[in-house]
């Protein structure tokens, strides 16, 4: 019998000394500060970015306090071990012990209240740091601070009770245990925190469906918090936190079972509870992932039976109509015709549909009434026709369906699996959401990817689009919900009058879906008709602020959109449906499909969704609340709420761009692209809907969140943008877009391997990274040569031709040609090619003209750009004047220096040069050359000459560009650089004695076949390859460089020698700052092998360099091949390989 | 219920039977011990290392001994530790309480530990025993604040907070100043007048007077058990007196226990014990010896005398 009278007295004697002791107090102030600067610094950062990018909704403070609680509880369980570490020997030290022992309590009493003793210390403080934050709120929100939220109660509650007790309580059970067993308290204390640390590396380290279960903080297991559909905790989440609690008691069970002191009790029956109560949480856990390797096994199950129907004839689905009603939270029945067309080529015997398992089918009718034999395993709805239904001929069939869907369904292809992501690595992904739907008492949303609609075909597949043509559908479903509901679909929701129980509702959007999806909860509505087309906006009631705060901005939205509307109207690409719903859903819905790409699943046909922590939660109030600071700007306040409003969604990089996905209805959800180069085409045409529709191209790939290193870097170049350049805001969206483009490995990639031969299911992150490089500059080059309107029209006679169908590359053609382009001709051959052009400034001139009539100074600019690539290309200069009073010279301050917008895109064809002449104004100070995509990879400076004010050249002016005859320089001499295929890097391996590594593909990401130099500080081990803009390059200007050694790795210049005599060698050596800041140069050795195989070493004293051409020495060579070696051995701290030039010495 | 009120019919006792105790490494500390304890003061003398505090702990419930059987008020100490607990109050040889406690917290808290429930007559008891030990006025101190002595009352106050039917005393003055150890010997003996105090000394002056029955225990053994008079009486002619000048001093008493010396102007009075019964010549015996002297002449007589003396002289 356990008396609680003991219990309560020794814990209050423990807590009484945890209270009293410094260390209590150090990590109880460690972790309040710790959590209070989190809120502070998450507050500051969503009060500051949150109307700049919806991105940036997730760190809204009300959603975060398991955020903040992770760093705080992660503190306070360290604490809690050091806590606790030296109960026992605490009290033989203070010589109570046997005092202590001789008192009439057992063993499970002294352990049960000395754990409440410390437990209590340490979760009370937890309870009031979540009340502390939640006045501070309060305060803050009472006092209209422009930064600070409550918290979301639900979250609170779920940090305090599931997230800190289970952790609080299994730690100290783990502590008490282990002093037990080691009676060092030293020892002690490091094996708990051992053990910790395995815990936490295990959360975060092995895949989330593993790691999960030994996340003791419970961080994984809290859902994201959500006011429109809170839940706490999963089952899942619910057995790991309960196992953790249970273990506790069972550890504490054999705590009290070994511990030393004497007892009446008996050990074993201790012991066996205590093994009991673990048990009971092994049960747990184990049911748990018993249920995970089920799903996993279910959905694998799913998978084969889909694949297995591969290749089966697939009906086209034509028509989806008849009523859905839904019973939130409890059920959903459908009672739906379906109107469906056989192949064209071959008679359909059976018709073969993917519905969701966890639906049943209750009855099926043919067009007659009579009922059909079906099947519906694994997801796969086999209907048997009565007859075989004739090619191309259609029929209609009833489906009577109930049942809830089952989430586990969605996505059985995925490039990704959520579940085996790593959240210590790739955990930002989670900030994505994670249910595929939701059919709760508060919401609903049923995403297409759960196949509550039936679907034609298996679900495998679906998203090859080169040989599975999407399959468009027309749709008429009513919908009934409960009163009060309001529901967003295909379109607009048309309310249907009648004595229904609840409210019902009409989607009927009149033009072709390629999916449908159907959300539904208590929203407040607004909506109007603009240019024919219902715009509405369903966000929860408690979400209305910002709407109010910006219904000085309607106008100006009006206005833009019907702009947009009637010019895509006007030029035959109308919006095709009857509405446009924005609809605001919560954070834990998945924001990104499956498939290789994992496209957003934000856009659907005629309804944009819209996360809860995105507009809602953005602080508008906080961003206006000066709005006498904006009242000068052009347009007044409300236009730059409207500019705001636009870059929130345009800087959104979760998948909700509202832009980029509503410009999908105009094109690529009326139409899509088949056969070979699908997959670029159609993210072409969404680039170029996109561009002609709202300007915006956007950027959503999973893999950005996955990898947080890249998210970082975006991060990070975003906020220097920002905050360095201060005059413009880089939208995240362009960064991370950036980020992805920009890195070597993709343009490797690229250029080795056609859009149209690429397998996007090898590496789906690079597939998405190269189609945004290159898809993206294909729109925009198409939309520079072929102008807006034409471009439009372009679009317009492929949808009008292919509505409701697919087209091909060679319909994207003809559709070019018959509006007078060659579009092969205007961007090449981007889908089977891997060439590109490269850009050279062969000549910059600069100079004084006479005064204009009027005596206004003149300048001529002029410039010669070759394009030495077959493939032809697209740039701008971007140039800049000096404005300090017309005089010129590039000597002034580069405070007075103007940059007016780029120049027009110049479309330069393959093995082309041109000449540029402008005639200017102000002395032209710099021009900058804007390649959209070649070879030279990003924009580079053009050298210009100085200007002398007061010469004055007496030529005609050039104004415009020239086609001139294109040749390549003649030089006398031959220059090797890092990036020609004449230059390669040996490493020594002992036992394979030299290994050529130039184009080793390495597991890590390549420039080039090298590694990536990451670090402008850090001197690569290995030979690897850093981009150095001043160094020599003709496209790219890059370096090798390589950590000093003995000599063991090796750079090689190789060239041919054409004829034999006196040659001079020199080393391009880029200006010395720009190499390794304060690094020491040295002395670098050298080996110069001729084609008779004589051998030269020579050294090359780096030190006494300046930047350009430095001569090394003469020799007299043979003809044939020579070669130049650069080993690693040095007394400085690093060797570079830039570039090497042979000139004939009698030639100097 | 009927066995207990049958062993409070009885009267209160410690029985102890065969009691034989082995550390490791084959130390024996107890070597059969056979006792029976009642009502009153009971004196467990022995030098150092004797066993007594290995018996205290076998009483206390603190150690199982690897034989025999103890019984304390009926209860065995193995089998039914919790009654056997809730009977006695501890001091053990070495005592301080947590560093960070006050001093009424530390004997509340004991207080309860001890089965006092109800908070108000806690309280009350608490003041009480603070009282009886002279630490009213530091009731509110942080033990880390207390002197030795202070420490060593507190620890009588905690092992006396529940009032116990059976006090088990181990080495209890040490470290008090003789005023307090006076006190202390007075406290002694007016509480055993109704309950069992088992007082286990190397120190004889702590039985004081109201000790009437003592055991002298030797490695792990009894040699004695009697009153304090019985065992005055066994020393008998083994102590004596002898007169000594500075020059022979040394040399004399080389071969004897010492219990006293008295310098008296030229002259030096020395009082011994004889191991053997033999008093070396110009010693005469002496009629009234004490406690102290008996003790030590019975250690001296088991060729032990210099233990039993040893540390004593240390004190």
């Amino acid at each position: 019998m356990i008396h609680f009278q003991q219990i309560k007295t020794i814990a209050r004697a423990e807590m009484r000394l945890t209270r009293r002791l410094a260390r209590y107090w150090i990590f109880l102030s460690l972790s309040y500060l710790l959590a209070i600067a989190y809120y502070l610094v998450y507050s500051i950062l969503h009060g500051s970015f949150s109307t700049y990018s919806a991105t940036v909704g997730v760190l809204s403070p009300r959603f975060l306090i398991s955020a903040v609680g992770l760093y705080y509880l992660f503190i306070y369980v360290v604490g809690a071990i050091f806590l606790a570490f030296d109960l026992r020997a605490r009290d033989t030290r203070e010589r109570v012990s046997e005092v202590l022992d001789s008192r009439p309590y057992t063993n499970l009493e002294l352990v049960i209240g000395r754990f409440i003793g410390i437990l209590l210390p340490s979760w009370i403080p937890i309870l009031v740091l979540a009340l502390l934050l939640e006045i501070l709120g309060l305060l803050l929100v009472a006092l209209g601070s422009p930064i600070g939220d409550t918290m979301n109660l639900i979250s609170l509650f779920g940090f305090v009770v599931t997230m800190a007790l289970p952790a609080l309580a299994f730690a100290l059970s783990v502590v008490f245990l282990v002093t037990l067993m080691v009676r060092n308290r030293l020892a002690a204390a490091v094996l708990a925190l051992a053990l910790l640390g395995i815990s936490y590396w295990a959360a975060f380290y092995l895949p989330v469906a593993y790691g999960k279960w030994f996340d003791l903080l419970g961080y994984i297991s809290l859902n994201f918090p959500s006011e429109i559909s809170p839940v706490m905790l999963n089952l899942d989440g619910w057995l790991q936190r309960l196992g953790f609690l249970f273990a506790a008691f069972g550890l504490l069970g054999f705590s009290a079972a070994m511990h030393p002191r004497l007892d009446g009790g008996s050990r074993g029956k201790l012991a066996s509870s205590g093994a009991g109560l673990i048990i009971l949480a092994l049960i747990f856990t184990g049911i748990g992932i018993y249920r995970n390797v089920s799903d996993i096994r279910l959905t694998e199950r799913w998978k084969i039976a889909h694949e297995a129907a591969n290749g089966m004839p697939t009906p086209d689905l034509q028509s989806i109509t008849g009523g859905v009603t839904v019973e939130p939270g409890r059920s959903l029945n459908l009672e739906i015709d379906l109107t469906f067309r056989a192949p064209d080529n071959k008679a359909l015997e059976t018709a073969l549909f993917t519905l969701n398992p966890g639906q049943k089918v209750t009855e099926a009718l043919d067009a007659t009434g009579r009922p059909l034999s079906f099947s519906h395993e694994n997801g796969l709805l086999q209907l048997i026709l009565p007859y075989p239904l004739a090619p191309d001929n259609e029929t209609t069939i009833h489906l009577s369906i109930r049942g809830l869907p089952d989430n586990r369904f969605a996505f059985l292809e995925s490039a990704i699996d959520p579940g085996m992501i790593k959240i210590g690595s790739e955990g930002n992904m989670a900030l994505l959401g994670h249910a595929p739907a939701l059919f709760k008492s508060r919401f609903v949303a049923l995403m297409p990817a759960l196949r509550w609609l039936p679907a034609s075909g298996p679900e495998t597949g679906r998203d090859d689009t080169r040989t599975r043509p999407i399959d468009f559908f027309s749709i008429d479903l009513s919908v009934d919900l409960p009163d009060g509901w309001l529901a967003a679909g295909p379109g607009r929701r048309h309310n249907v009058e009648g004595n229904f129980k609840g409210g019902r509702f009409r989607f009927s959007p009149g033009a072709p879906v390629p999916k449908v999806a159907l959300i539904a909860s208590r929203f407040e509505s607004r909506g109007i008709e603009i240019e024919g087309v219902y715009m509405e906006l369903l966000i929860h009631p408690k979400h209305i602020k910002n709407i109010e705060l910006l219904a000085d901005t309607g106008e100006k939205i009006q206005s833009w959109i019907r702009e947009r509307l009637r010019e895509a109207s006007d030029n035959g690409l109308a919006y095709p449906y009857d509405g446009l719903t924005l609809v605001e859903v919560p954070s834990t819905l998945r924001t990104f499909g499956g498939g290789w790409r994992m496209d957003t699943v934000l856009a659907q046909p005629g309804v944009m969704l819209m996360r809860e922590t995105d507009f809602p939660m953005a602080r508008f109030d906080t961003a206006f609340r000066n709005p006498d600071k904006f009242k000068d700007r052009e347009g007044g306040v409300a236009q730059v709420k409207w500019e705001r409003l636009k870059t929130l969604f345009d800087s959104d990089v979760s998948g909700g761009n509202i832009f980029t996905g509503a410009a999908r209805n105009f094109f690529n959800y009326q139409t899509a692209a088949t056969g070979p180069g699908a997959f670029a085409l159609n993210y072409v045409m969404k680039g170029l809907s996109s561009l002609l529709i709202t300007e915006k191209t956007g950027y959503f790939s999973v893999h950005f969140y996955k990898d947080q290193r890249r998210m970082a870097q975006a991060i990070t170049s975003t906020v220097n943008t920002y905050t360095v350049e201060q005059s413009t805001f880089t939208s995240i969206g362009d960064a991370a877009a950036n980020v992805a483009t920009a890195r070597p490995g993709v343009w490797d990639k690229m250029l080795n391997v056609s859009l149209k031969d690429m397998d996007p299911w090898k590496n789906p992150a690079q597939m998405i990274d190269i189609l945004t490089l290159k898809g993206n500059t294909v729109a925009r080059s198409i939309l520079d040569a072929l102008g807006h309107e034409n471009t439009v029209r372009l679009l317009a006679s492929l949808r009008e031709t292919h509505r409701g169908g697919s087209f091909t590359v060679d319909d994207l053609l003809a559709a070019g040609k018959a509006l007078g382009y060659d579009l092969n001709e205007l961007v090449g051959d981007w889908l089977g090619s891997t060439t590109l052009p490269g850009f050279v400034c062969s000549e910059a001139k600069a100079y004084r003209l006479s005064d204009s009539a009027d005596g206004s100074p003149r300048y001529q600019l002029l410039l010669t750009v070759r394009n030495d690539e077959p493939a032809p290309g697209v740039f701008r200069f971007i140039e800049s004047f000096n404005s300090s009073a017309g005089t010129g010279g590039r000597t002034s301050s580069p405070f007075m220096v103007v940059t007016p917008p780029p120049s027009k895109p110049i479309r330069l064809a393959g093995k082309s040069a041109i000449r540029y002449g402008k005639v200017v104004s102000q002395a032209p100070w710099a021009v900058i050359l804007d390649p959209y995509l070649s070879l030279n990879r990003e924009k580079f400076n053009i050298e210009l000459p100085p200007i002398d004010p007061e010469k004055i050249e007496k030529v005609d002016p050039i104004e415009g560009i020239e086609e001139i005859p294109w040749s390549l320089p003649k030089e006398p001499f031959i220059v090797v650089d890092d990036l020609d295929p004449d230059f390669q890097v040996l490493d020594s391996e002992e036992s394979k004695g030299m290994r050529i590594n130039a184009r080793r593909n390495t597991a890590g990401e390549t420039d080039h076949g090298l590694p990536i130099g990451q670090s402008a500080f850090q001197i690569p081990s290995d030979w690897s390859r850093i981009t150095r803009p001043m160094s020599w390059g003709k496209y790219r200007h890059t370096i090798a460089a390589v950590k000093a050694g003995n000599g063991e790795k090796k750079a090689v210049f190789t060239c041919t020698i054409s004829k034999a005599g006196q040659w001079d060698l020199e080393l391009y050596i880029p200006a010395k700052e720009t190499v390794f800041p304060a690094r020491k140069w040295g002395t670098w050795h050298l080996t110069i092998t001729d084609s008779n195989g004589d051998e030269r070493e020579i050294t090359f004293d780096s030190n006494i360099t300046a930047e350009g051409w430095n001569l090394s020495e003469s020799f007299d060579l043979p003809e044939g091949d020579v070669s130049v070696t650069l080993s690693n051995k040095t007394d400085g701290k690093f060797v570079i390989a830039d570039a090497i030039r042979w000139s004939p010495s009698a030639g100097r | 219920m009927r066995e207990t009120m049958n062993r409070n019919a009885n009267g209160m006792s410690i029985v102890i039977k065969g009691v034989r105790h082995v550390y490791k490494g084959n130390a024996v500390a107890l070597d059969g011990i056979d006792l029976t304890i009642g009502t009153g003061l009971f004196g467990m003398l022995g030098p150092n290392g004797a066993g007594k505090s290995t018996l205290m702990r076998i009483i206390c419930t603190l150690l199982v001994p690897t034989e025999g059987e103890v019984t304390v008020g009926g209860f065995d100490v193995i089998r039914q530790r919790r009654e056997v607990r809730r009977l006695f109050g501890y001091l053990p040889q070495e005592f301080s309480a947590w560093r960070l406690h006050r001093v009424e917290e530390v004997l509340d808290t004991l207080a309860s530990l001890s089965g006092l429930n109800d908070k108000a007559s806690r309280r009350k008891r608490v003041s009480n025993v603070l009282g009886s030990v002279g630490l009213e006025g530091v009731a509110d101190r942080k033990v880390k604040k207390l002197s030795g002595g202070m420490v060593r009352r507190l620890g009588v106050a905690q092992a006396l907070i529940h009032d116990p039917r059976i006090l088990v005393v181990d080495e209890p003055t040490v470290g008090l100043d003789p005023e307090e150890r006076l006190h202390f010997r007075q406290l002694m003996t007016k509480l055993g007048r109704d309950r069992i105090i088992v007082l286990s000394t190397h120190i004889v002056a702590d039985l004081g007077s109201g000790c009437s029955d003592i055991a002298l225990i030797d490695r792990g053994r009894v040699e004695f058990r009697g009153s304090p008079t019985e065992l005055i009486k066994r020393a008998r002619g083994a102590v004596f007196e002898i007169g000594v000048t500075r020059q022979n001093e040394a040399e004399i008493i080389a071969s004897m226990e010492v219990v006293s010396r008295e310098e008296n102007g030229r002259d030096i009075t020395i009082r011994a014990v004889s191991g053997d019964g033999k008093l070396p010549a110009g010693a005469f015996p002496v009629e009234n010896s004490n406690l102290e002297e008996a003790y030590l002449a019975f250690m001296a007589a088991r060729g032990r005398g210099e233990e039993a003396a040893g540390k004593e002289q240390l004190l």
